[in-house]
């Protein structure tokens, strides 16, 4: 059964006397081991399709399945990674990241011991105790990944994850959450990731979800066929993220046309 | 303080980046080619080149850059390798080595962050002093090797030293 079923999902706001309509009937699946990508650009509605799969908002139209059942509410099995962190400035590393089992109910010990395990995995021992203004963008970002790992997620949730990052920060941290998702050690089984970046989708990827923008549709669902360890400098990753540029490219092409 | 020159301002972060990028391309570049590459100033890259030059990763020679045998096993290794072999590392500098034996004379192992502000600010004006103290510590810290309270102020050592 698959993780997580997106069926027909559409979603509109009201502005105005108008009705604009940000996602028109999505559909794709996420299986569980399953690294997912959503790629499209600006305005396509892939934020806000992150936030109807972690139930912080909920559709227009359509459905969410996870595990077979229909999403209401709070998603407990899903947790989310912002491109800015979205850390609380007066609170430590392990407070962010114990934030979510302290407000779950655990006691104090417990959601501690979880939190510096987490703070662990992510490389941030030691750091536990200072405040994110002492942290680089890197580690900030390993803070958020800790926090959302932290509540066990089964489906981890990235919206553009190492957008706010330099380069090659963004490298290493790309690495490090394949690592994490390849430790079998975790609960952790899917993640979906939002990205504007093509190389990025296909390097992390096994399944790309090209969508178009306004409104936001799927156009293309594209396998990503590379075993791992990946190597954005080998002919093979060059040659398909070529394939999908052209993909997008002709598929932008047609929807001119079709405009005319 | 020895490293009259200081130490590059690059975080741990951009190191590894760095090296990760050089092992896909097999280990070696000309450093103009991977600045373009990466879409990076020379300027930018420079610091981040240097640093991991002096903690022996990488080599710089007649405008090429080549990964060593240790920044092979750094980038190859896990989380807890890193730290590891990165400790190892930072104990071979000079900068390092002085604030862990000032902090082992210590009878609590903990001094204030103000105490090296101004041991930097004999080399350095007091900007760059708070600079290098923030790369002593993203380095230091990462590698779990110093500690540091924010609330206390205070720069202590890991409790394996």
């Amino acid at each position: 059964m698959s993780l997580l079923e997106l069926k027909e999902v559409t979603k509109s706001y009201q502005f105005e006397d108008t009705e604009v309509t940000v996602l028109e009937k999505i559909s794709f699946v996420v299986e569980p081991r399953e690294f997912v990508c959503l790629v499209g650009p600006s305005g396509c509605g892939k934020s806000t399709l992150l936030k109807m799969v972690t139930g912080l908002s909920a559709p227009t139209a359509g459905r969410f399945l996870y595990r077979g059942r229909e999403i209401t509410g709070i998603n407990r099995e899903a947790a989310m990674v912002f491109q800015s962190f979205a850390l609380f400035p007066w609170l430590t590393v392990r407070q962010n990241v114990a934030l979510g089992l302290e407000a779950l109910g655990l006691p104090k010990p417990e959601y501690e011991r979880k939190a510096d395990y987490y703070i662990d995995k992510v490389g941030l021992d030691g750091q536990e105790e200072a405040y994110p203004r002492e942290l680089s963008g890197g580690m900030k970002q390993r803070v958020g990944l800790a926090r959302a790992l932290t509540v066990e997620p089964e489906l981890l949730c990235m919206d553009e994850p190492f957008s706010a990052l330099d380069a090659l920060t963004a490298t290493n941290l790309r690495e490090e959450v394949i690592d994490l998702w390849q430790d079998k050690t975790l609960p952790l089984k899917a993640i979906l990731m939002v990205t504007h970046s093509i190389e990025e989708a296909v390097f992390m990827a096994d399944k790309i979800i090209v969508m178009s923008t306004r409104p936001g549709r799927v156009t293309k669902e594209i396998e990503v066929p590379l075993t791992r360890p990946r190597n954005m400098k080998e002919e093979a990753f060059m040659q398909v993220t070529d394939e999908i540029y052209s993909l997008i490219v002709s598929r932008a092409e047609e929807s001119k046309g079709e405009a005319i | 303080m020895e490293e009259s020159a200081g130490l590059p301002h690059a975080g741990i972060s951009t190191i590894f980046g760095l090296l990760e990028v050089l092992d896909d391309i097999s280990g070696r570049e000309d450093i103009f080619k991977l600045a373009r590459s990466l879409n990076y100033e020379l300027d930018d890259l420079l610091p981040v080149m240097e640093a991991a030059e002096i903690l022996g990763f990488v080599q710089l020679e007649e405008g090429d850059i080549t990964m060593t045998a240790l920044g092979k096993e750094i980038v190859e290794a896990d989380v807890d390798g890193r730290k590891h072999l990165l400790k190892r590392r930072l104990m071979c500098r000079p900068i390092f080595t002085e604030i862990v034996a000032i902090l082992r004379d210590r009878r609590d192992n903990r001094q204030s962050r103000g105490f090296f502000l101004e041991l930097f600010e004999d080399h350095f004006s007091p900007e760059e002093s708070e600079r290098q103290l923030n790369t002593v510590l993203d380095w230091g810290r990462y590698a779990e090797l110093l500690g540091y309270n924010p609330d206390t102020e205070e720069l202590y050592l890991s409790e394996e030293e």
